[in-house]
This record gives C-alpha cells, structure tokens and sequence, in this order.
C-alpha cells in the first residue's frame, strides 16, 4: 500500500513532463507514422497506400544521393569539431593567463543563432568583398568561388558547422577533465608514463564516457541538421548539398506530400536511432563500470 | 493522496491556460488579413510609399480596422492556405494568394465572390482588368480572388555605366544582353568588380529567369496547355547563354546565392549594369537615400531573338505575377471582408496603392501611372497585353520548381549538357503533370 502511495506520488511529479512529451512527441510521432502510410496532401482525399511511400523513398536515387551528403557533413563535422573540441579542452585544462576570458571567447560561436552565423559567413566568403578571398589572393592563391560544385559548397558548410559547434564538446571534454584527480597524473608521471601514454591510457579512458556522451549528441544533431545548411545553400548548387533533413522539409512543406515527409522522418528517426544506439550501448557500460 | 489530487489539478489547470491563450477574441470591426510584408507597405503607406494610409480611410468611412498577419515567403503563404484554409472557422478573414497557388483546391479553402460581386459591385469590374488575370483566380465558373496587385518583369540598366562603358543602345536581341554585360564587366581602381548581369538566384526565383529566358526565344517552360516543352530548343539557347555568361565572369559567382534584396544592392551601389525586375522597382532603385545610383536606374522592355521580330512585335513576352485578393471559407465576417475588397479595389484605394509602390492590377491605374512618366509603368502598360505568369497553376508546383531550378543550377554553375539536364528535368515534370 505504502509502495503504491510512493508510485504514484512520483508519478505526479513526472505527469507534467510526461504530459507535454505525449503531446509534443508521441502523438505527433504516431500521427506522422499513420501519415506514412498514406498520400496525404492538404486539399486532396487522403489514401492508404502501404508501404508505398517507403519503397519509393528507398528506391530513389535522389534520397541515396542525401544520404551520402549526410554521411560526407557528418563525418567532415564530427572529426573537426572532436579535434577542436579536444585540443581547446586540454589548453583550457591548463593554468594560464586569461583563461576564463579565452573559455568564453571559444564558446561564444556556441551562442550565436545558426542563421545569423551563416549570414556572417556568407559575407566573409562573398566573391567580391569577402574576407576569405580576400586574404586568399593577398597569399597569392586563385579565389574560390564558393558554392559552385559538391566540394565548394560542402567545406564552407562544414566549416560553419563546426566554428558554431565545437564548443558544445570542447565544454563536455572540459567538464571531464576537470574530475580528473591530480593525483592521477601524478602517479603516472611517478611509475614513468610518457605525455602519449598518459594521454591514451590513462586520461583517454577515464573521461571517454563523457566524450562517448558528447559524440552521441552531437551524432544526433548532425543527423537531423538543417538551418545552416538550408540557409546557406538551399540543399544546391543542384542537389550538392541537400542533406536528409532539407529532403524531408521539402517533401513536406514545399511539394505538399506529407506522406512521402512523414515516411521520411520515420526513415530519418530509424538512422538516428541506428547510428547512435551502438554508442548509448557503450556509453551506458562505461558508466556502470 | 490529497496533494497528488491536487498536484495534477494545478497541471491541467496550466496546460488548459496554455491552450487557452490562443483563441482570444478579435473585435467585430476588425478584419484579419494575411499576406505579405509589401501588402502591409502597400496599404498603410510605409516605407518609399507616398500615397495615403488606407487603414485611416478604411476606419473613417467603413468603421473597420484591419489587422496584418505577415507570411515570410511564397510557401510560408501557401503553407497558410493549407493549414487556415481547411478550417471551418478562423479568426482570419482574408488572404493573399498569388496566381501559381490557384489550382482547384482552392475551392476548399476559398469563398466564391460571384454572389458578392453582384450584391455589392466593384469599381471598374470586370472591363478594367485583364481577362487572363481573372481567368486564373476562376474555377468552374467562380472567381475566387480579385486581382490586387500584378506586374510585369522587364530589364533595369544602370545609365551611368552604360554610357561609360560606350554602349548607346539598349539590347535588341538576347545576344546583345551577353555583348552590353561583357562590356559592362570591369575592375574599379578600388579593386571592386562590376558585374555586368546580377539577378537573384536562388532555387525558387530560376524557374521565372528561365520563363523570361525561353520566352526571349519564342519558347517557354510548360505551355497553358500544359505540355512540358522545357527541353526544346528555346531553353537550350538560352540555358548555353546563360552558362556562358556565368562561365565568362560576367554575372556574381554566387549568383545562385543571390536574394532579390541582394540583386538590387548591387544595381544600387552600382556594382551592376543589368538586372531583371518588377516595372514596379523604381522607387527602391532610385531613392537617393538608399541608392548611390538614384537617377542613373531605368527600365526597358526584354528583347526578343531577331529572327523572331516582326513589325507589330519587337520584344519578348516577359513574365507576369499577379496577387489576389480573396476571403478564407472559415471566416464568420465574409460581408465585412468583402467591403474591406471593395474599399481596397475602389478608384480612390487603387490609385493609393500604386503611390505606395503597389504594381496596378487595374488597367487604368497602370495607365494613369505612365501618364504621370513612370517608366516602369510605360513598360508594364506596353508588354501587359501579351504576358502570362512564368508556370501555368499547378498542383505539384513546389516540386516542380525545385526540379527546375536544380537542373539549370547544373548546366549555368556545373557547366553540365543543357540538353541532358532539360530531358532529365521534362521527364520528372511530365510525371508530376
């Protein structure tokens, strides 16, 4: 009787939380589920048609092609904002001078609206009076012109990506480190570890939940990505740079096929889920050990 | 037990506030209106405008105020239709719709005015607008939108550069457009390049530049009739042009990058010798507190091939748009919204609108404003007879639009075949027609 009493008290803590994810989360995620399964186009009978949507969907070379531009965005951000993202952690990690006010200029981009970044950026790569061009024929290189094939328009992409988003590692792995016992250093220091050794020995698995943390996050929100690369390029120059998330918008609100969009955020879920569970797996091990 | 009641009691209460926030009342006398930023400059008198405020009449002589909705776009604007318009009541009164929107489903979500129309007539309707203009707002017999604002595209040329550079002719022929914008391409001391062609470019304006480009060549992209006829030989000679134009430096290399807003900049700051535009744009092109070229930016028509000019016919068909003016079926004041149609449409209203930068939909303001010396208006009056919008009303137009601008993104900026790139595109239109 007594346990009851406690379930349900704790129950009605979580109720308005739970609340508001069944209305924002659950209910729209079945709506879009049975949409899947149907034409559905505002103004037009709506249709059960199976799996129709999926089957074209994976068939079509077009959703293979955002694919692999997610797969090139992914990795090309992940690896960039990891290395960043752990360098300035271990400089950070360091006594010196200004280090609050360096800590606060490295997560400043982190702070910036995603669509007011690339409005900066697309000012500093603007063929006739940008910076970066600008700084690149003083060096004595050819200018770029940006945004005219795959690669031109994928590196100022990933660039911004990462400029606005390695902070949210480069704090994780900070955070970790800052738990470190100096001792521990120091004892590996005493029994002869080099920096290296250290570093992949003994540092590396001890925070490498937290890192395992971050990276799953930050799979996520690559995975669903959109602003950025909506407001930069539009998915073009063609379909260079459309990605899975501008593929599902413009199923959905620009042709109006909100069967094909819903079955397409399904797909989207499917690969998030896929691409990070492997991670959660490890993450939640390192914990518990 | 007693807390917990209570604990979920307050939760609720609080969701149910939430909910309830957004359905406050709007006052009889107000209508509701959604459209577009220009509208709310057009009629409240805002910004270049120099005509009256026609939220002060309104209320004056009809006693009603209305109130703005602004949409960020053509497809935030078609999204709104969609979700608005399947309401059986909205607090929403009455809508913008441009002409590519009208397809047959606007019968769900739009009032027939015929019934309006002859219980409380408008001015000059139906002899002061144009017949295709109205044909696309009609389903069935039913108009379903009045025409408020309609416009035609034309080239704007930066005089000063032109006559710098020694061009003393304007072009008579597409190729000429190539021959004046190579002459107009230079590097200023300052090390600032002038381009000499820079339009806007993103995905949802190329199909409209493509429009106009067909059309310079006797072609087009889907007929009236809708046959798909984007891969003839019209689009190649114009997308090979295009392509050259692009390749030679001739237009900004990130041209596809490039907002209206953009576009105009560059003709402003004179840092462009062409551009394509509304016959409207005159007053943001020559303001002189926002353009160093004030007085330097004039229109003239779009030229057609020479091998197809005749005596009667010596440029191109350009393009049109056309925005109209309709009430939303869920809308519980349909009477009131009709009058606020009527007020706005009226001779008074319209000559205001067009004094605060609207494109005249009406005939007699497009004239009355060339007989005041607008020379966009002279270009619009001259070339209205014959245009028509870029697209015919489609269902699938988002989608075919994207396609459109995908593979012409191809062949100007990626240098791929027009003809393969045309073909591609025709195969996936015609799938969707």
């Amino acid at each position: 009787m007594k346990t009851n009493r406690k379930t349900l008290r704790l129950l009605t803590y979580v109720f308005p939380a739970l609340a508001v994810l069944v209305f924002v989360i659950l209910i729209p995620s079945v709506v879009a589920l049975f949409y899947g399964f149907t034409d559905y186009s505002p103004g037009r009978e709506v249709s059960f048609i199976g799996l129709d949507n999926y089957i074209s969907l994976l068939t079509n070379s077009r959703f293979w092609m955002a694919v692999l531009n997610n797969v090139y965005y992914l990795v090309g951000c992940l690896v960039a904002e990891l290395f960043l993202g752990f360098s300035c952690a271990l400089l950070l990690n360091k006594r010196f001078r200004f280090q609050p006010l360096w800590f606060c200029l490295l997560l400043a981009p982190y702070a910036v609206s995603p669509v007011v970044a690339v409005q900066i950026w697309k000012y500093l790569l603007d063929p006739t009076y940008g910076w970066i061009n600008y700084g690149l024929t003083k060096l004595g290189f050819e200018p770029v012109i940006w945004f005219s094939t795959k690669l031109t328009s994928m590196i100022p992409v990933c660039l911004v990506s990462v400029w606005k988003e390695f902070p949210f590692l480069m704090i994780t792995i900070y955070a970790a480190l800052t738990t470190v016992p100096t001792e521990v250093e120091e004892a590996a220091k005493i029994d002869g570890a080099r920096s290296f050794n250290y570093f992949f020995r003994v540092l590396l698995p001890i925070i490498s939940p937290a890192v395992l943390v971050g990276l799953v996050f930050r799979i996520i929100f690559l995975i669903r990505s959109f602003e950025i690369v909506w407001v930069f390029t539009g998915g073009g120059p063609g379909t260079s740079t459309e990605i899975l998330a501008i593929n599902m918008y413009k199923e959905s609100f620009l042709y109006y096929n909100f069967g094909r969009g819903s079955a397409l955020g399904w797909i989207l879920l499917g690969i998030t889920f896929a691409a990070s569970y492997k991670l959660i797996k490890n993450a939640n091990k390192s914990l518990l050990q | 037990m007693r807390k917990s009641l209570t604990l979920i009691v307050l939760s609720l209460l609080a969701i149910s506030m939430v909910f309830a926030s957004g359905t406050e009342e709007v006052g009889n006398q107000d209508i509701t209106m959604v459209t577009q930023s220009f509208a709310q400059n057009n009629i409240t008198g805002t910004g270049l405008g120099t005509g009256d405020n026609l939220l002060e009449g309104m209320k004056e002589e009809l006693g009603i105020g209305l109130n703005f909705i602004i949409t960020n776009g053509t497809d935030e604007q078609q999204q709104m239709l969609f979700r608005i318009g399947a309401l059986p009541e909205t607090e929403e009164d009455l809508f913008y719709i441009l002409q590519s929107m009208a397809d047959d489903r606007i019968v769900n979500y739009l009032e027939p005015l015929n019934k309006y129309l002859e219980e409380k007539p408008l001015d000059g309707f139906p002899e002061d607008y144009s017949e295709g203009m109205l044909a696309d707002f009609t389903i069935d017999g039913n108009l379903y939108a009045i025409p408020i604002r309609s416009g035609v595209w034309n080239i704007w040329y930066n005089q000063r550069i032109l006559e710098e550079r020694g061009i003393t002719e304007l072009p008579s022929t597409p190729e000429e457009i190539y021959e004046i914008a190579k002459a107009c391409t230079y590097t200023l001391p300052s090390g600032e390049k002038v381009y000499g062609f820079a339009s806007r470019g993103t995905r949802w304006d190329l199909h409209e530049q493509l429009a106009i480009g067909a059309r310079m060549f006797g072609g087009d992209i889907i007929t009236p009739d809708y046959e798909v006829v984007i891969n003839e030989e019209p689009v190649i000679k114009f997308l090979e042009l295009y392509r050259k134009m692009y390749a030679e430096g001739l237009m900004p290399p990130n041209w596809n990058n490039m907002t209206g807003n953009d576009a105009d900049q560059m003709l402003k700051d004179g840092r462009a010798a062409l551009s394509l535009g509304s016959a409207n744009y005159s007053p943001r092109y020559n303001d002189p507190e926002t353009s160093r070229e004030a007085g330097n930016i004039l229109p003239c028509e779009i030229p057609l091939a020479a091998e197809l000019q005749t005596e009667d016919k010596k440029y191109s068909d350009s393009i049109s748009f056309t925005w109209a003016i309709s009430i939303l079926k869920g809308s519980d004041q349909k009477d009131l919204a009709w009058d606020v149609i009527r007020y706005l449409t009226s001779d008074y209203a319209s000559v205001e609108l067009a004094k605060n930068e609207n494109a005249p939909a009406r005939m007699s303001v497009l004239d009355w404003q060339a007989e005041s010396g607008d020379a966009g208006a002279l270009v619009a009056s001259a070339t209205f007879p014959r245009t028509r919008s870029a697209l015919p009303p489609l269902e699938n137009s988002g989608e075919i639009i994207d396609i459109i601008g995908e593979h012409m993104e191809n062949v100007v900026i990626k240098g791929m075949d027009a003809q393969t790139e045309m073909d591609i595109a025709a195969s996936k239109i015609e799938a969707l027609i």
